[in-house]
């Protein structure tokens, strides 16, 4: 985390990741939404866009920090190995969800208590916004391998995992539309399973959402894990493949 | 054999078809400061990256400290201080904040680590100054600290005094001297500046296209081929018969131009004139002579100056 410090990358990370989440809650508020509104804006945009789009630029970034700076060399003589750096970058990179979920919290409770039906259970919407973020982040992790693929080429490996980032959050924003649910993609199951925990007052309307939407949460999490654990393999292996 | 810190038996590396090193056959002796020479692109590098596993060796053995070395282990690792071409850091964190972060990777437990091996290569503690703001001759003194942060028994040190001044170079050169002699640390230092090796090696290794020409006790090398007696007399095959028979004498060479250079330096060279006089040859020109390292690497290798 240290070498983030002074990082102009990361300084505009979290002016988005502010950004955001303070938008959809004015939007909210000047249209007197409800507070599960918010909360579901906040999941589909925070969630499912700002957490995974700060995950795989932040991961880019320390890869690239490494490569520019040719501070590799260190690492590995220190008698780190290359299996344990990528996953102590993957976990400095997941720190940053963890606490966008936060601010992410922040600015919904804070922009809730206009909101009707407010209800002030922090703890709850925090777990909604992790559990979520989590999620979309699993869904999205071949980005890990894309990154390590293209990791020497910065600009490709940004464009490359924004472009696999949006092109994600498109799917789950058109979830019902162009046949999605007959698809079987990560991201998508992601979004699926989550769905009822991101409820907070249900309607008969959610009601209908949730019957078409739902996905069973055992074979979700089962195809979310084996994606999670696919991709940080074929990612592990093309980094040592690239070393050779 | 027990006091070899590096001990390498026929390590090749070839990338796709071409051998960047072959069969090197390297011995590095406790608390001795080895000088690798060799023109840019010879292999030196590739050598080193082999010895901390920062490269798998396509072929042969390494020995570190007398156990063999194959998967780079955290404790073998940790009693060497490497630094591998030029020195890599974060352009965004100060001298010691990048310290700081090998320290802990590297386990330092000591506070002061940090303001002592900054202080060793004359670099101050508390600059706020970036590493990217860095002059060539800082960033070289950055990446020496950070090879001695954990106090390593072995140092690898790849082209150490490049852009240093030569205020920094003598520093530097002190200093290496005093951690082999005083802290009894083992060096293994890769130089195309051969002055510089000229004045602190122990040991030499030449290598020339991936291949180890050459490797010697630097004293001994200095005092039994690069000191000679040149001379010429003709004609030669009479001073040669002169040499063999009547002085004895079997180390010596004809060069292509007609000089004879004797390695048996205790002669006198007044002795070898009499002798000479005596057998009705005139001794044309007679005179000692020390080749620098330079004269010697480029006789060994065959080829032009270093750089």
């Amino acid at each position: 985390m240290k070498k983030m410090k002074r990082q102009k990358t990361v300084a505009i990370i979290a002016f988005i990741g502010m950004l955001l989440p303070a938008f959809c809650t004015i939007l909210c508020v000047n249209n007197h939404y409800r507070f599960r509104n918010l909360v579901g804006m906040n999941v589909q945009f925070g969630s499912f866009l700002i957490a995974p789009f700060i995950f795989s630029v932040l991961l880019l970034t320390l890869f690239s920090l490494e490569e520019q700076n040719d501070t590799w060399k260190n690492i590995l003589t220190a008698g780190i190995s290359k299996s344990a750096l990528f996953l102590s970058k993957i976990t400095a990179a997941l720190t940053f969800v963890v606490l966008f979920a936060g601010i992410n919290t922040a600015y919904t409770m804070a922009g809730g208590v206009v909101l009707r039906n407010y209800d002030p259970d922090f703890i709850r919407v925090f777990s909604v916004f992790l559990v979520t973020s989590f999620a979309a982040v699993a869904g999205t992790m071949p980005v890990a391998w894309l990154i390590v693929l293209l990791r020497r080429k910065y600009l490709i490996a940004m464009i490359a995992a924004n472009m696999f980032v949006m092109f994600n959050f498109i799917l789950v924003w058109q979830v019902t539309m162009f046949r999605c649910l007959e698809l079987r993609l990560p991201i998508l199951l992601a979004y699926r399973i989550i769905y009822p925990v991101s409820i907070l007052e249900y309607t008969d309307n959610l009601r209908t959402g949730l019957d078409t939407l739902y996905y069973p949460a055992e074979k979700g999490i089962l195809i979310l894990s084996l994606n999670v654990i696919g991709s940080l393999l074929l990612a592990v292996g093309t980094g040592k493949r690239q070393e050779e | 054999m027990d006091n070899l810190v590096i001990e390498t038996e026929g390590l090749t590396k070839h990338f796709d078809e071409i051998s960047a090193v072959k069969d090197i056959r390297l011995h590095v002796r406790k608390g001795k400061i080895y000088g690798l020479l060799g023109r840019n692109g010879a292999g030196k590098t590739t050598i080193m990256k082999m010895l901390v596993g920062l490269t798998k060796p396509s072929k042969g053995t390494i020995r570190l400290f007398g156990k063999p070395f194959g998967k780079p282990e955290k404790s073998v690792l940790n009693r060497i201080g490497v630094m591998i071409e030029t020195p890599g850091f974060y352009p965004n964190l100060t001298a010691a904040e990048n310290l700081e972060i090998l320290a802990s990777l590297r386990g330092v437990i000591q506070k002061d680590a940090v303001r002592k091996s900054l202080e060793h290569v004359g670099l101050p503690h508390k600059d706020r100054k970036l590493y990217a703001e860095f002059s060539l001759g800082m960033k070289q003194r950055v990446g020496i600290a950070a090879a001695m942060i954990h106090d390593p028994e072995l140092l690898i040190l790849d082209e150490p005094v490049n852009g240093l001044d030569p205020i920094g170079v003598a520093e530097m050169r002190r200093f290496l001297k005093e951690l082999a002699e005083e802290c009894g640390k083992t060096i293994l230092i890769s130089s195309h500046i051969l002055s510089e090796i000229d004045l602190i090696a122990d040991q030499i290794g030449i290598i020339h296209d991936g291949i180890l020409l050459e490797e010697r006790n630097y004293q001994e090398l200095k005092e039994e081929n690069m000191q000679y007696i040149s001379l010429r007399a003709e004609p030669v095959e009479r001073a040669a018969y002169i040499l063999d028979e009547i002085l004895k004498i079997r180390k010596y060479q004809v060069g292509a131009d007609g000089m004879i250079q004797i390695f048996e330096t205790e002669k006198e060279t007044r002795q070898l004139v009499r002798v000479f006089a005596e057998q009705g040859i005139f001794v044309d020109e007679i005179y000692r002579r020390r080749d620098t390292l330079e004269d010697y690497f480029k006789k060994i290798t065959g080829g032009g100056g270093i750089a």
